[in-house]
C-alpha cells in the first residue's frame, strides 16, 4: 500500500494553482508508471476539465495499440462526479481519479451504477494506493492489478482493490485446481469490476486453467458465466485469439495432471515442476497478451503468446511443441 | 432566494458555470471553493475589522489567444432577476479591489456572473473606475481601517481603479444560451485534438 492521499495533499498545498496542478499531475502520474511502467503516459493542459482529460495513458498488446483517459477531478463529491461521469463516452473507458477521499451516501451507488454503465472506473487515492507496483513476476494478482488499470469499472478503493486482487489470484490457483466456488467468485468480480474485453480475458484464461485441471467447462460455464462472457467464451477460449492478434506462436502445456502422472515426463522432457510453474506464467502471460488458450486432446491445452513479449519470458525453455500460426 | 434553497441552487449554479465556461474550450482549468484545498485558493480576508474571510465561487485559468495562460476568479449568483444583486455587486467590487492590491493570483480577470441583470439604467457604468471607488469608499472600514470617507478617499490609488476596471468582466447566463453551445460529441472531437498534442497543445 502506497499512501497517496498525504502526497496528493502535499502537491495540491502550492500557493500557485498552476503549481499545484503541475505537481499533483506529477505524483498521478508518477503512481500509475509505477503500477504500470510499459504504459506511455502524456499530459495535457487541462485540470478537472469536463470534456478534455488530464493524462492520456496508451500501452500496445501485441499489435493493438491501448489507451485510456485519465480524468482528474479536483472533488471527492459522488453526486458531482457521477454527473461528469455521464458525460464520457463508454468507448473511451475513462479512468476518473477524484483526489480528495470519495464522499458515502446514497450518491456513491449511484456513481457506482453510473460509472458502471459508462465503463469508467472511479480510482480514489486509496484505491491508487493499493495498487501493487509492477514486479518482474507475473503472477495472477499481477494479472488482476493490470486488469484493473486496462480496464476496470465502477469505484474501486483501497478495499476493492485488495479484494479483487485476492479473489482473481485465488480464482486462477483454484480454476487450476478445479474448486468450483473459488472460480465462481473471482469470475463475479472481474465481470462486476471489468469492462467486458478484459473481463472476457480473464474469464478465458480461468476457463483455460480449469480445462487444463483436466474437468469438463461445464462446470464453471455452464451455471455462473458470467454476463459479458458468453458460453461460447468459456466453451471455446481461443475465440479470444481471433482478430487483431496477427501471428503469433501456440504453446502447448502439458496439464498438471499430467505432470502428476507422470514425474519424469520423459514424453515432454523437462522436470515435473519447473514446467509447472512454467505453466502458471505462461497462462498469465499468454492471457494477458491475447485472452486464451485453447484445449488441444483431452489432456492438453495451448496458450497463445505474443512473440514480443515471448522473447522476453524467462520461462520459455520449458515450453515444448511450439509452433507458428495464423489467426 | 434566501436560505437553504439558495445554497443548493448556489451550487448548482457554479457548476452550469464551470461547464460553460469549459465548453468554450478557452477555460483549460477550472475549481470551485466547495472543493477541499481549492476553497482555500479562493479565499481572502479582510485586511481590517475582524479579519472575516470571503471567498469567490470559482477559479482556473484561460487558454489561447490573448488571456493565455491567465487566471480568473468568479462570483456566482443564481437570481431570476436584479434581486439584491445592486448591494452584492458593489461588496464585490471592493473586495476585487482589496485583492488586486494584494496581488492575488487568480486575479487577472475578476468575473461577475449571473442568470439576470441588474442596475440596468447604468449598467455602461457598472466597471468604471468611479463605480470602484464607490464600492471601496462604502467598505473603507474593513479594507484601510479608516471609517471617515475624506480620510479613506485619500488611500484609494485611482491607477489600482482604472487597472482593475480593466479586468471586470460583467456575464448574463441565459437558460437557453447554455444550450446553445457545442455539443458533446462536437466538443468530443476538440478534446481528442488536444489529446493527440499532448503536453504540446496549446
Amino acid at each position: 500500500m502506497t499512501p497517496m492521499a498525504p502526497e496528493i495533499n502535499s502537491a495540491l498545498d502550492h500557493p500557485d494553482p498552476r503549481q499545484a496542478v503541475e505537481r499533483v499531475k506529477d505524483v498521478v502520474q508518477r503512481r500509475l508508471l509505477d503500477v504500470y511502467p510499459t504504459a506511455r503516459i502524456v499530459r495535457t493542459d487541462f485540470f478537472n476539465h469536463t470534456y478534455v482529460p488530464d493524462l492520456l495513458m496508451t500501452w500496445s498488446s501485441g499489435a493493438h495499440r491501448s489507451e485510456r483517459r485519465v480524468y482528474l477531478r479536483a472533488s471527492g463529491d459522488p453526486g458531482l462526479l457521477a454527473s461528469d461521469v455521464q458525460l464520457l463516452g463508454r468507448e473511451q473507458q475513462s479512468l476518473v481519479v477524484p483526489l480528495a477521499q470519495l464522499g458515502t451516501g446514497p450518491a456513491r451507488e449511484q456513481l457506482e451504477a453510473v460509472a458502471e454503465e459508462r465503463h469508467t472506473l472511479v480510482l480514489d487515492p486509496c484505491g491508487l494506493g493499493a495498487l501493487p507496483a509492477r514486479t518482474p513476476t507475473r503472477t495472477p494478482t499481477a494479472l488482476a492489478s493490470d486488469a484493473i488499470v486496462e480496464g476496470g469499472r465502477g469505484i474501486i478503493g483501497a478495499g476493492q482493490v485488495d479484494r479483487f486482487l485476492y479473489a482473481v489470484g485465488t480464482g486462477v490457483e483454484a480454476a487450476r485446481e478445479g474448486r468450483t466456488e473459488p472460480t465462481r467468485l473471482a469470475l463475479s468480480q472481474v465481470s462486476r469490476h471489468t469492462v467486458p474485453d478484459v473481463s472476457r480475458r480473464l474469464s478465458t484464461l480461468m476457463a483455460a486453467m480449469w480445462q487444463g485441471s483436466g474437468r469438463s467447462l461445464s462446470g464453471v460455464s455452464g451455471q455462473c458465466a458470467p454476463p459479458g462472457v458468453s458460453r461460447r467464451d468459456l466453451a471455446e477460449p481461443s475465440a479470444g485469439l481471433s482478430g487483431d492478434q496477427g501471428c503469433g506462436i501456440l504453446a502447448t502445456y502439458p496439464t498438471a495432471r499430467e505432470c502428476q502422472d507422470s514425474s519424469a515426463d520423459r514424453h515432454h522432457g523437462h522436470p515435473q515442476s519447473p514446467a509447472l510453474d512454467a505453466q502458471r506464467g505462461a497462462d498469465v502471460e499468454g492471457a494477458r497478451l491475447h485472452g486464451g488458450g485453447t484445449r488441444v486432446g483431452q489432456n492438453r491445452w495451448s496458450v497463445a503468446l505474443g512473440y514480443r513479449k515471448w522473447a522476453s519470458w524467462p520461462a520459455w525453455p520449458w515450453i515444448r511443441g511450439l509452433r507458428s500460426f495464423q489467426s | 432566494m434566501p436560505g437553504e434553497e439558495e445554497h443548493v441552487k448556489g451550487a448548482e449554479a457554479v457548476q452550469r458555470v464551470k461547464r460553460c465556461l469549459e465548453g468554450t474550450m478557452r477555460v483549460s482549468q477550472s475549481y470551485t471553493n466547495l472543493e477541499g484545498v481549492w476553497a482555500r485558493k479562493l479565499t481572502l480576508r479582510w485586511p481590517n475589522g475582524n479579519g472575516t474571510p470571503f471567498s469567490y465561487d470559482l477559479g482556473g485559468v484561460m487558454r489561447g489567444g490573448d488571456w493565455d495562460g491567465q487566471m480568473f476568479c468568479a462570483e456566482v449568483k443564481w437570481r431570476r432577476n436584479a434581486s439584491d444583486q445592486g448591494p452584492a455587486y458593489k461588496s464585490f467590487l471592493a473586495k476585487c479591489y482589496l485583492a488586486l492590491s494584494q496581488g492575488y493570483m487568480l486575479g487577472d480577470h475578476y468575473m461577475w456572473i449571473s442568470w439576470a441583470p441588474f442596475r440596468a439604467n447604468d449598467w455602461d457604468q457598472l466597471t468604471s473606475p468611479q463605480a470602484i471607488r464607490e464600492a471601496v469608499l462604502a467598505e473603507s472600514l474593513r479594507i484601510f481601517g479608516i471609517e471617515d470617507p475624506g480620510t479613506a478617499a485619500e488611500s484609494i490609488k485611482d491607477e489600482l481603479l482604472v487597472d482593475l476596471s480593466e479586468r471586470l468582466w460583467l456575464v448574463v447566463m441565459s437558460e437557453k444560451q447554455e444550450k446553445l453551445v457545442p455539443l458533446d460529441d462536437w466538443r468530443g472531437v476538440v478534446a481528442n485534438f488536444y489529446n493527440s498534442q499532448g503536453r504540446s497543445a496549446g
